[in-house]
């Protein structure tokens, strides 16, 4: 719970909040969660600025087939990191 | 409906259209691809009273397309030096469907679930693959008991919520099998023609081939339990036969547990251990004997800052075969250090302690894109 409402404090600072509904806070929130407790089991997780919004659907998808995350999941850190890499404009 | 009606409802779907604001997310095209992949420039010494040493390139393309948002066709390349050419082959090539809330579809040529070392050289953290397995991008070809497997066939990977705080899953596939038919040039390895085994059981390729030698297939399962505390365990198994008459079959099982326990930002450290027990048939004076051979390892790595150390133990019991042994004993100690210029270039040093045999040392710099 702590380390939720770090994630939360922290993509608030950014700006990640503002203008957005609960849901889709409580979406990055997830996808947060998952970027970090996920991809780093296996190797260094990347950051958001490395490819494009339209890229990152692509390479999650690629990752979803192997770890094994379930669609709704999937989902959740590919908006997360589209949303991260549009806002901070991100990309190649 | 009456014409005026059916004008009136035409425009409003018209005006709709028209007045939508343009700082709505554009959804994303209908096909999209993204060029990614890693390549590795490596240096391997062996201080014996020869002291060859080499240095080696690699470069793995992979181009994944995304067609719509459920189906994903990725392809995967590998650029090799190898003797006086450049090896080119097909490391992967597959389509999954992705649809499914819980449920992936496979077909294709792909990385079979048969244990968890990863082979693209930015992701893995030693310059060499541990002894069990023979070979991996960027590193000398060495024996071993089995290869990363890759295999063509079709997979289906279905993820169940039993506990609460884990995810697991199950993954079925079937795919043409390991052959004791070996291509001359496969995967870099050196021609088995080359220096004819002693032992009755024949080196097996897998994924070697891929014209199926028999009409038997390989049929395995992995069973995975993925913990948000940072512990995967996973056990898998295959059996199929390998020969072309297909009497003679062989299986294979895997134990594997990697151990990242979560510490402020980021793991404390990466462990990883895993186990391999494989069991043969061949003829011995026309009876059908079994030969069992196995390996293990443990390998630990910890990052401080850009720093990485890494210690591994690879260990493979000899294993006999009628006249001679299949796997020759092998034990051990790789120390490494890694300085990770960024998340996905690794500055890679590792020196081998070989036990029964002469030390290497390993130089690699990765770079995954």
């Amino acid at each position: 719970m702590t380390r939720l409402a770090g994630v939360t404090a922290v993509l608030s600072a950014m700006g990640c909040a503002q203008n957005r509904s609960p849901e889709q806070v409580g979406m990055d929130v997830d996808g947060a969660r998952l970027w970090m407790v996920t991809c780093d089991r296996c190797h260094n997780a990347r950051s958001a600025l490395e490819f494009t919004p339209d890229q990152w659907p692509v390479i999650v998808s690629h990752m979803r087939t192997r770890a094994g995350l379930t669609k709704s999941e999937a989902s959740a850190v590919s908006d997360y990191l589209r949303g991260l890499s549009a806002r901070t404009e991100g990309g190649r | 409906m009456s014409r005026s009606t059916y004008v009136l409802v035409l425009a409003a779907v018209w005006l709709s259209a028209v007045v939508t604001p343009v700082e709505a997310q554009p959804r994303p095209p209908f096909v999209r691809g993204v060029l990614s992949g890693y390549g590795a420039i490596s240096y391997a010494a062996t201080p014996d009273s020869d002291f060859g040493n080499d240095f080696t390139a690699t470069l793995s393309p992979l181009l994944l397309e995304q067609v719509g948002d459920d189906v994903l066709l990725e392809t995967e390349l590998d650029f090799e030096l190898a003797d006086a050419e450049t090896h080119v082959h097909l490391e992967h090539a597959q389509i999954h469907y992705l649809g499914f809330e819980r449920l992936q579809v496979t077909a294709g040529m792909f990385h079979v679930p048969f244990g968890i070392w990863m082979h693209p050289t930015w992701v893995n953290r030693m310059p060499t693959p541990p002894l069990m397995y023979q070979d991996t991008h960027g590193a000398p070809p060495h024996d071993g008991l089995l290869p990363v497997l890759f295999d063509v066939g079709v997979m289906v990977r279905a993820t169940i919520p039993l506990f609460e705080g884990w995810r697991t899953s199950a993954d079925v596939w079937v795919t043409q099998g390991p052959s004791d038919e070996i291509p001359v040039h496969t995967h870099g390895e050196e021609d088995p023609a080359e220096e004819p085994p002693e032992s009755d059981a024949a080196p097996l390729g897998y994924g070697a081939n891929f014209e199926d030698n028999n009409s038997d297939k390989m049929v395995g399962i992995r069973l995975r339990a993925v913990s948000q505390g940072g512990l995967t365990i996973q056990g898998s198994g295959f059996r199929a036969k390998y020969d072309a008459a297909g009497d003679l079959g062989v299986y294979g099982l895997n134990l594997s547990l990697i151990w990242t326990p979560r510490w402020g930002g980021g793991p404390l450290f990466d462990f990883r251990g895993e186990g391999v027990l494989l069991g043969e048939e061949y003829l011995e004076d026309a009876a059908v004997e079994t030969v069992n051979s196995g390996g293990y390892y443990l390998q630990i790595a910890r990052r401080i800052g850009a720093l990485e150390p890494v210690a591994r133990w690879s260990q493979l019991p000899q294993a006999i075969a009628g006249a001679g042994p299949l796997v020759e004993e092998r034990r051990q100690l790789a120390l490494g250090l890694n300085y990770w210029i960024l998340p996905s270039v690794p500055l890679k040093a590792a020196y081998n302690v070989e036990l029964d045999g002469t030390d290497g040392v390993f130089l690699e710099w990765s770079v995954g894109f």
